[in-house]
């Protein structure tokens, strides 16, 4: 069945995402797709270890990603897709894997990374692939847990300029 | 003295009211200590306030989560993986906490089994007895939640 969501967190596999995500979506295979995770062993299995016992973990490179989602997506079983970076999620496009949404979890700040949303935060290189997502047709919204209401990309990226400093009504 | 330390680690003030409440009932609890993690917190900060309160001496420490990949959890297995003095179990309540603080002399695979047996034994609905009397609505036999699953997979983490 089509991928039943596609994540953008950098901490891959955590409270939120187990406690929240999983049962929201109603997932039953978490795919981890990112290169430096998947050349990783040790923090393979820590994420392996992260899941609830009864859902299978993958991890994968961009290239072994891309066409093992392509191949979940045409089969019964709901995936849930991880990603650490939007640039991921752009490849992972135009690999040709079909998601109408990308959701936005969590990004860290850092030098050069524009606050967006909460604890979202992207990089000039990150909110470029964004827009070229929304360019092909997949609408990226950013939202930490499953009841907040999303918020749409545009709202926070206006005129695709430098992202505003967005107050934090929520906390 | 207990062979071995005890970290309650999860997320805001959990672990630190954990151990009060554990203290309620025990009193002094020796060589123990609690660690949050709190919103804006990075892993990193509390991968190294884990690693510290571990300590560098040989001791074992027992590391107690409040939920299975949380970040917490994941920060503590992936210490745990690289220094096996730290054995790690999620979902800590105050019965585990109880049993591992007052009821286990040593830190091995067995006394990791126990720790989950009670644990998991602590949870119980009382209402089941009530609810047997009646149909539940979707037909399920009433004593169903009774049945313990065998978990083989906690039995080899724990091993």
């Amino acid at each position: 069945m089509p991928l039943k969501l596609v994540r953008v967190d950098d901490r891959l596999i955590h409270g939120q995402v187990v406690a929240v995500w999983l049962r929201a979506v109603g997932a039953d295979r978490i795919l981890v797709v990112d290169d430096a995770v998947a050349a990783d062993p040790f923090l393979s299995d820590v994420l392996r270890l992260a899941a609830p016992p009864d859902v299978p973990v993958e991890v994968h490179g961009l290239a072994g990603g891309a066409a093992r989602a392509r191949e979940l997506a045409a089969s019964p079983e709901a995936a849930f897709v991880l990603l650490r970076s939007p640039v991921s999620a752009l490849r992972l496009r135009e690999a040709g894997v079909r998601f109408d949404v990308l959701n936005l979890g969590g990004l860290g700040a850092g030098p050069g990374r524009h606050p967006l949303h909460r604890s979202i935060h992207a990089s000039d290189e990150e909110l470029a692939a964004l827009r070229r997502l929304e360019a092909l047709g997949t609408r990226v919204e950013l939202r930490l847990v499953a009841d907040e209401r999303p918020v749409p990309l545009r709202s926070v990226d206006r005129a695709g300029g430098p992202a505003p400093d967005v107050p934090d009504a929520t906390r | 003295m207990r062979p071995f330390r005890i970290l309650l680690v999860g997320h805001g003030k959990l672990p630190a009211a954990l151990l009060a409440s554990a203290e309620l009932i025990a009193g002094p609890i020796e060589d123990i200590s609690a660690i949050s993690l709190h919103a804006h917190e990075t892993p990193d900060h509390l991968a190294a306030a884990v690693a510290d309160a571990a300590g560098r001496d040989r001791r074992p420490v027992l590391v107690l989560t409040d939920l299975q990949g949380g970040t917490p959890h994941n920060v503590a297995t992936a210490l745990g993986l690289r220094d096996p003095r730290l054995a790690c179990v999620s979902g800590v309540n105050l019965a585990m906490l109880l049993e591992a603080a007052l009821g286990l002399d040593r830190l091995d695979g067995e006394a990791l089994a126990r720790l989950v047996e009670v644990g998991r034994a602590a949870i119980w609905a009382s209402s089941w007895r009530a609810a047997s009397t009646a149909p539940m609505a979707d037909g399920a036999e009433a004593a169903a939640p009774r049945r313990r699953p065998d978990r083989p997979d906690l039995a080899r983490r724990a091993s």
